[in-house]
Order: C-alpha cells, then sequence, then structure tokens
C-alpha cells in the first residue's frame, strides 16, 4: 500500500445542477464552467494546472466525433492535455484513475479531469447505443442497456427466490435522498406502489427504476494533498469482464450475471488500500445506480452485505442516509445520470461527504473512508475507487 | 461537404436548433466461423467453435477466438438442441416477446434468443430460469438468426 | 522506477480484406511472444482506436483486445497519450506489464471521411470545414510563409511512401494494427523525458506551423541514436522535422503519413524502432507523435537505450 504522502488526492471537485437539457450551455460552455470552480475549489491558480484529460464516452449524443479538438480550448491545461479518456459510463472513474497515476510518478503535479454531457441533442440514446452492438449477433435479440439489466434482475429473482417488487427498495431509498440534493435533476420522493406501477421498459425493470435522460457536467483535480480538505486516493481496482455486447454469457467464467465482477474490482481497490473488512472500516458508499439491480449486486459485490440480502436489509432501515453504512446518500444515478460526466459525479459526492460539506444530504463521518464505483458499457467493466480523508 | 444552412427544428421552449446529422457508412465483417454456422442453419444444423487445449472452452455462437485462455478456435462442433434457460426477460407490446439466454446441451456459453409457445400470462414466471428447453427450426431455414427460436420441452 | 518497452509487433497494409479482430489478436501474440511473456503475466491492457473507425464502441471490445480480467483503460485521442499513460501507470506502480494495442481501419476513410464530425457544429462545420480542407489551409499557409515548397512536400512524401510500401506511390489512408508491451526495468526502450503540448482546433494564436509546437516540447538531444515524426500530413511531418535541426537519421521507418491507420499509427513506427533498436545496439532516440488534423497535439517521448535486447 503506497505511503499516505505519496498518494495522490482529490484537491477540488465541482459539478453543475442536473436536468433534462441544459440549451443555455454549449458543450464547451459546461467544461469551462466546470473546470474553473473545481480549479478554485482546489486553491489553485488556472496555470498551476499542468495536465487536463477530458473523459468522453460516446459521443454521438452530442453530435461531435473525438470533442477534444472542440471541447478543450481556453480550459485550465488545455494546452498540456494528456488525452480522452473513454471507457463508456466508467470513463470518469477510469480518468481519475489514471490522473491519480500521472500525480504519483511525478509526471504531473496538477491534473485536471473534466466530462460533460447533453443528453438532448440527439433525438434519442438508440442511435449512440446501438453502437454497442456487433451487428452480425444483434439480430438473435435486442441486447441493449434496458434488456441486459432486465436479464440480470431475473436472474437475481431466481437465485434469490425474490419477487420482482424487491427492485423498488433502492428507489424508494434515493429518490428520497435526492429532495436533498440540490444537484440532483429527479428531487421529488416516490413510493413503492408508484415505482412498481411505473411501465414496464423491459420486465422485470419499470421505468421508475431506471435512472432519467440526463445533460450534466463535473470536474475534479488531483494532485499531492495540499490542504486539510483534499482526500486521499488510497486505491482504484479495474476489472475487464463479459464477453463483448452481452451476446454471449460465461456461465462458470464470469459474473455478469451475480456481480461477482464488482467483486473483482474491489477486491483489487481494498487490497491497494488496505481493506479487510468493508462493513467495519467504511463510512459510505456512492454506488453506480443507473438501474435498481445494480445497486443491488454493487453493495452485496462491494461486500457490505450477503449475496440476496441488499433489498431486504434497505427495506429494513440499512443503507439509509441516517445508517451505518450509507449507500447513495445524495440519491445518486437514480435522481440524474450523464454518462460521461457520472462517474465525476460520484467523486465530487463523495468528496462534499468526506470533506463535512455536503448539507442536507450529510452522512457521519466516523472512520474517513468511503468507497466509489462506476459501470462501463453492457456492464464489461467495473471500477472502484477507495477515498479517504 | 456543402455550406448550406441546416434546418432548424422547432421546439416547444422556442429554442434554436441547427439539425445535422452523422452518417458513417460502415463495412462490418463477420467473423468467419459465424458464417459458415449461418450456412449451417441452412440444413437446421447448430454449430459451436471448441477452443483448443485442455481448458477449450465450447463457444455458441462461435467466434475465432476465445477471449478467456486468447487463442484461436477453428474447430467447429455440433451442439443442442437442448438446453436450459440461464435467465429472461419480457419485452412488453400488444404481442409481448420473452428473450431468454440458454445454455446448450454441451456448449460452455450462454446465448440469446427468443422463446415461443409461452401463454402471456405464463411469462413472468420464475419457474422459466433453469428450465429445460429445445431448439426448434423454421420449415424453410434462410441462414440467419430467424431460422430457430426455442420452446419448452414438456 | 523506469517502464521500458519489452516487446512489439505490428501489421499494416493498404487494405486488410475481412475484419480487423484476427489482425489484433495476431500481432498481441506476436507482441507477447517478443517480450517472452504470457497474456496471463498482463495486469492492464490499454487500447487505442476510434469508435467512427471500428462502428462499435471499442471499451465494450476490450476482451477482443487481450483485456478478459485485466485492469483496462481506452485512450482514443492519441498514441502519445497511450503511452504516456502506459509509462505513467508503470512509473506509479499501479501496473507491472502493460498491453498497449492500437488499431484501425482506416482505408474506408478513403470512400467517405468521417472525420468532418470531428469539427464544431456552430462555426466550422456550416462553412464547410474538413479535414482535407483544414490541412489545405495549413499546407497553403505554411507555403505563403516561404517555410515549405510543394515540391519539398512531395518528395517528402515519396521519400515516406518508398520507406513503408517499397514504392513511390503516397497513400492517405491505410489499414493496421500494433501491440506494445511494457515492463519495469524492460530490456528495450527505456522512457525518459516526455514533453507535451496541444492547441486548439484552430489554434488561438492563428500560428500553423508545427515546427514551433515540436520546437517547444524537445528536449536537446546529445547525439539522438533516432528520431521518428508522426504525423496524418506530409506537410508538417516536412516541418517537425526542419524543427530538430542537426537530426542524422530521421524517419527510418517512414513517419506516418504515408501510412496513417487512425489515432495508433506511430505505435507501427515505435514497433519497428523496437525491432532496430535491438538489431543495431543501444540506441536513444525520439518519437514524436503530432495527433489531430493539423498535428497539434504533439506528444515527443525521449527514450534511452536499455539493457541488452532480449531475442
Amino acid at each position: 500500500m503506497r505511503h499516505k504522502d505519496d498518494m495522490a488526492a482529490i484537491l477540488g471537485v465541482a459539478q453543475v445542477p442536473m436536468r433534462t437539457r441544459i440549451p443555455e450551455m454549449t458543450y464547451p460552455d459546461l467544461l469551462a464552467t466546470v473546470a474553473a470552480r473545481a480549479v478554485e475549489d482546489a486553491g489553485l491558480a488556472r496555470d498551476e494546472i499542468d495536465g487536463l484529460i477530458l473523459a468522453q464516452a460516446p459521443t454521438a449524443t452530442l453530435g461531435v466525433d473525438e470533442p477534444q479538438y472542440w471541447g478543450i480550448a481556453g480550459l485550465p491545461g488545455a494546452h498540456a492535455f494528456l488525452g480522452r479518456v473513454h471507457v463508456a459510463a466508467a470513463s470518469g472513474l477510469s480518468a481519475v484513475r489514471l490522473a491519480a497515476s500521472y500525480v504519483a510518478s511525478g509526471r504531473a503535479k496538477h491534473v485536471l479531469v473534466v466530462a460533460a454531457d447533453l443528453a438532448d441533442e440527439g433525438d434519442s440514446l438508440r442511435g449512440a447505443l446501438a453502437q454497442m452492438h456487433d451487428p452480425f449477433t444483434s439480430g438473435q435479440a435486442p441486447i441493449n442497456a434496458i434488456t441486459a439489466a432486465a436479464l440480470q434482475s431475473t436472474h437475481y429473482m431466481a437465485t434469490h427466490g425474490v419477487s420482482e417488487r424487491i427492485f423498488a427498495a433502492p428507489i424508494v431509498k434515493n429518490r428520497l435522498n435526492g429532495v436533498g440534493n440540490p444537484y440532483a435533476q429527479l428531487r421529488k420522493p416516490v413510493t413503492a406502489e408508484e415505482v412498481l406501477d411505473s411501465p414496464v421498459l423491459s420486465w422485470p425493470i419499470k421505468r421508475l427504476e431506471s435512472s432519467p435522460r440526463t445533460s450534466g457536467a463535473a470536474a475534479v483535480v488531483i494532485g499531492k494533498a495540499n490542504s486539510k480538505r483534499s482526500v486521499r486516493i488510497e486505491g482504484f481496482g479495474n476489472f475487464a469482464g463479459a464477453k463483448s455486447i452481452g451476446a454471449q454469457m460465461v456461465p462458470g467464467w464470469t459474473s455478469y450475471l451475480d456481480g461477482s465482477d464488482v467483486t473483482q474490482a474491489a477486491q483489487r481497490a481494498y487490497s491497494a488500500a488496505g481493506i479487510s473488512n468493508p462493513q467495519q472500516e467504511l463510512d459510505f458508499a456512492e454506488v453506480y445506480t443507473s438501474f435498481s439491480i445494480f445497486e443491488l449486486l454493487s453493495i452485496e459485490g462491494l461486500g457490505l452485505c450477503a449475496k440476496g440480502e441488499a433489498a431486504r436489509r434497505i427495506d429494513a432501515g440499512e443503507f439509509h442516509r441516517g445508517s451505518r453504512l450509507p449507500v447513495n446518500a445524495t440519491g445518486g444515478a437514480t435522481c440524474g445520470n450523464p454518462i460521461s460526466a457520472g462517474a465525476l459525479v460520484r467523486i465530487a459526492d463523495a468528496t462534499a461527504q468526506l470533506r463535512g460539506e455536503a448539507g442536507d444530504c450529510q452522512v457521519e463521518i466516523r472512520h474517513g473512508r468511503a468507497v466509489v464505483t462506476a459501470i462501463g458499457g453492457l456492464f464489461q467493466t467495473h471500477e472502484v475507487g477507495v477515498l479517504a480523508i | 461537404m456543402s455550406g448550406a444552412r441546416e434546418q432548424v427544428r422547432k421546439d416547444p421552449e422556442g429554442i434554436e436548433f441547427v439539425q445535422a446529422s452523422w452518417d458513417v457508412p460502415q463495412k462490418y465483417h463477420a467473423d468467419p466461423l459465424l458464417l459458415k454456422f449461418f450456412e449451417a442453419l441452412k440444413e437446421k444444423q447448430l454449430l459451436a467453435a471448441r477452443a483448443s487445449g485442455e481448458k477449450g472452452r465450447v463457444i455458441f455462437p462461435p467466434t475465432s477466438f476465445c477471449e478467456v485462455t486468447f487463442s484461436a478456435v477453428t474447430e467447429l462442433v455440433p451442439i443442442g438442441p437442448k438446453g436450459r434457460i440461464v435467465t429472461f426477460t419480457i419485452l412488453p407490446g400488444t404481442t409481448p416477446k420473452l428473450i431468454v439466454f440458454v445454455q446448450l446441451e454441451g456448449a460452455d456459453t450462454a446465448s440469446a434468443g427468443y422463446l415461443r409457445g409461452v401463454p402471456e400470462g405464463e411469462m413472468t414466471s420464475l419457474s422459466l430460469v433453469g428450465a429445460p428447453c429445445t431448439v426448434v427450426f423454421a420449415d424453410e431455414p434462410k441462414g440467419d438468426w430467424s431460422d430457430f427460436w426455442f420452446e419448452l420441452i414438456d | 522506477m523506469r517502464a521500458g518497452i519489452s516487446g512489439a509487433a505490428y501489421t499494416l497494409d493498404r487494405q486488410i480484406a475481412g475484419g480487423m479482430d484476427a489482425v489484433v489478436q495476431d500481432v498481441i501474440q506476436r507482441a507477447l511472444a517478443d517480450a517472452a511473456i504470457q497474456l496471463a503475466d498482463v495486469d492492464m491492457v490499454i487500447t487505442v482506436a476510434s469508435d467512427a473507425l471500428d462502428g462499435m464502441m471499442v471499451p465494450v471490445r476490450s476482451d477482443m483486445a487481450g483485456g478478459f480480467g485485466k485492469s483496462y483503460l481506452n485512450i482514443p485521442s492519441s498514441a502519445g497519450h497511450a503511452l504516456m499513460a502506459a509509462a505513467s501507470s508503470i512509473e506509479a506502480g499501479d501496473a507491472e506489464t502493460v498491453l498497449l494495442v492500437g488499431w484501425g481501419a482506416a482505408s474506408k476513410l478513403a470512400e467517405f471521411d468521417s472525420r468532418t464530425n470531428q469539427f464544431d457544429p456552430f462555426y466550422l462545420r456550416p462553412l464547410g470545414a474538413s479535414v482535407a480542407t483544414l490541412q489545405a489551409m495549413q499546407e497553403q499557409s505554411l507555403i505563403d510563409q516561404g517555410l515549405i515548397s510543394r515540391e519539398d512536400v512531395g518528395l517528402l512524401a515519396s521519400r515516406m511512401s518508398e520507406i513503408t510500401w517499397g514504392k513511390s506511390e503516397p497513400a492517405t489512408f491505410c489499414d493496421g494494427a500494433a501491440a506494445i508491451v511494457l515492463q519495469q526495468n524492460a530490456a528495450g526502450l527505456i522512457f525518459d523525458h516526455i514533453g507535451f503540448a496541444s492547441r486548439a482546433q484552430i489554434p488561438l494564436d492563428g500560428n500553423l506551423d508545427p515546427a514551433i509546437w515540436v520546437e517547444e516540447v524537445t528536449k536537446k538531444l546529445e547525439d539522438p541514436g533516432f528520431i521518428e515524426i508522426c504525423g496524418q500530413s506530409p506537410s508538417f511531418e516536412l516541418r517537425a522535422l526542419a524543427a530538430i535541426p542537426g537530426a542524422k537519421r530521421t524517419n527510418a521507418h517512414g513517419g506516418s503519413s504515408q501510412g496513417w491507420f487512425g489515432p495508433a499509427s506511430p505505435l507501427r513506427n515505435l514497433a519497428a524502432l523496437h525491432a532496430a533498436a535491438g538489431e543495431s545496439g543501444r540506441q536513444s532516440g525520439l518519437l514524436i507523435d503530432l495527433a489531430g488534423p493539423l498535428g497539434q497535439h504533439v506528444t515527443a517521448i525521449q527514450f534511452r537505450a536499455g539493457g541488452s535486447h532480449a531475442a
């Protein structure tokens, strides 16, 4: 495990309130807004940024390919551009992992990571997400993010002998949490009945169990700790599993279905961070919940409770904001999910919590440690990060 | 690339958009073993790919490469037609469609397809998970995915 | 803890019939063999490939490039960026053995240049901007300033084409794949100083001369064993070469303007340099990646000689 003083740290963060559309800003405007705020939050001057990474997932919704040519002009660190990281929805977290490597290696001092999404610039996400298909095997059956998550959900129900009603639990919790989050897109609570009565997208997944279409932006500055508000990056773990596109699943070899891919990534992160008992050593978790099933699989995959138990425990009050180990206390992706910026929002939210600056969403910080997760593609890549203050 | 002004679309909030589209013509190349698989469907035959070596997986639908051992795969073997449902989902609509992932006998992978013949009222039954099923062929297969589907075995 | 190159391989063709998958998998196998390791020894895979060229999202296909079970990153902006990322990950202790894989079937761009989608939709696209027009504008600007002549550009293109293809038939696009294995304390070329700088789509200072950009990021080198400058267009390869005075052996592997298969192109040159460094003994040198339609994302990697190159 790396020595505290040698670790890279999060020095500054920024995000904008998430909405369906942000018509008053263009893509470069959004990037510039969050970049400036994050640099200020880091207590740095613009010219102290000596590295810039653009975390940008598929750009079809933006209408511009390789958007770094257009988007980065004028940003702090644009002259010292380190590249675009594209790992679908895990881009933000993977980019932060790379930024941490640059700082820990000494090749850069202050790296700015930015991302922005304008979700309404394409009529629908279908074209963009269709790029995830192998055109020869996609004729078998429509496998996309929703049907793939539905397949995971059904398998979970059968494995643990539970009904589709369990998927309401994380949603009700997260939507209630979103009420207190000024950055959330959805800020009204919902009841379990409302969730379960919402239209079926792909059984058993209901519309309210899946995140909305979101525009947003976030930025993070990584460097060596420079103040009491710096949040150290104790370790990252990444695991690329699952046969591409989901056209073939590999029972017995990967965990596409049961969340053990998350465990693989978590083990790598916990090992780097020196965590042996996550339930006792962490204050909270910010996990990627674009679909309800992901929250259940992530909680279990991170070792925060036994397999099959997550929903029951949420219903019993665990993992809620006031509990011992809150999950998604800001509402998470349930309340707003910009594809590229989302993982950076996890970092921004976790940082605010660890600093005690999370306002109405604040959770109790006893250990000063938290975990964040991201999932890329049709669940191919899993990223887990351990943060500490 | 013309300099002509692109169309403006009407927006409920009165925001002016520039209409443009992004066409990227592609030439996709099929995996050669997959092409053989499609040919075999015309004879109502199902083929999987067997990776070499002791740990050689049987991959269905066939691919020329095993991503786990990172070795080339050249051998095709017959597979199925029986199998077990690993998981499923239902696409809603006037005619709901049951999408299943089935692991065919002899295969190490599960693969997607449609399950037919299940009454609408019984589609959400979890007893489908783990249920035995079989591949059923169309009368005149053409050499594409529509040539077969799955049905439950009583 | 310095990162270095243990193995490398590449394939380059004017047009590869069939899919790229088998080609990519083959260069990976050859690079691993060159490094005398197995894929199981690799802990991180980094890919450099464009979604638009593949027609499919690259990160969901990481298993095709050896990524199954590994820690994974995809950096499609340039080979230089990906090389920096690989070296830094090793130097930080976040990876021990990195497999860097890049590919592209760019020959299809000859029919339809989808790179037009890279230009901003508000100003440049409505004006008719395309890679061809911007490169023409840059070339004209360099000619007007008396920095290059069209004849010199043509001569360079011919010479680079001879080296790359064995014939003087300039090519704009082609198909290719390359894989590089990086490890700590490798036997081959060791990553030393890395200079990098980027400019906007249309540089704010109006200056389009890559010589200035290259000068900024290269440190003075004493008798470099090699200099390889890779860019999309022969006119900026020409200017970049002019920026490094006294260089004796330049572009021995043809640069990339005549063998461009997407952002990963310089990896092909690096694979060739690695092979040559072994044969001709200890070498230090410079690989410069001028990425982007104007060469405006510049990465200059200075290598020093490693230990004896393992056969």
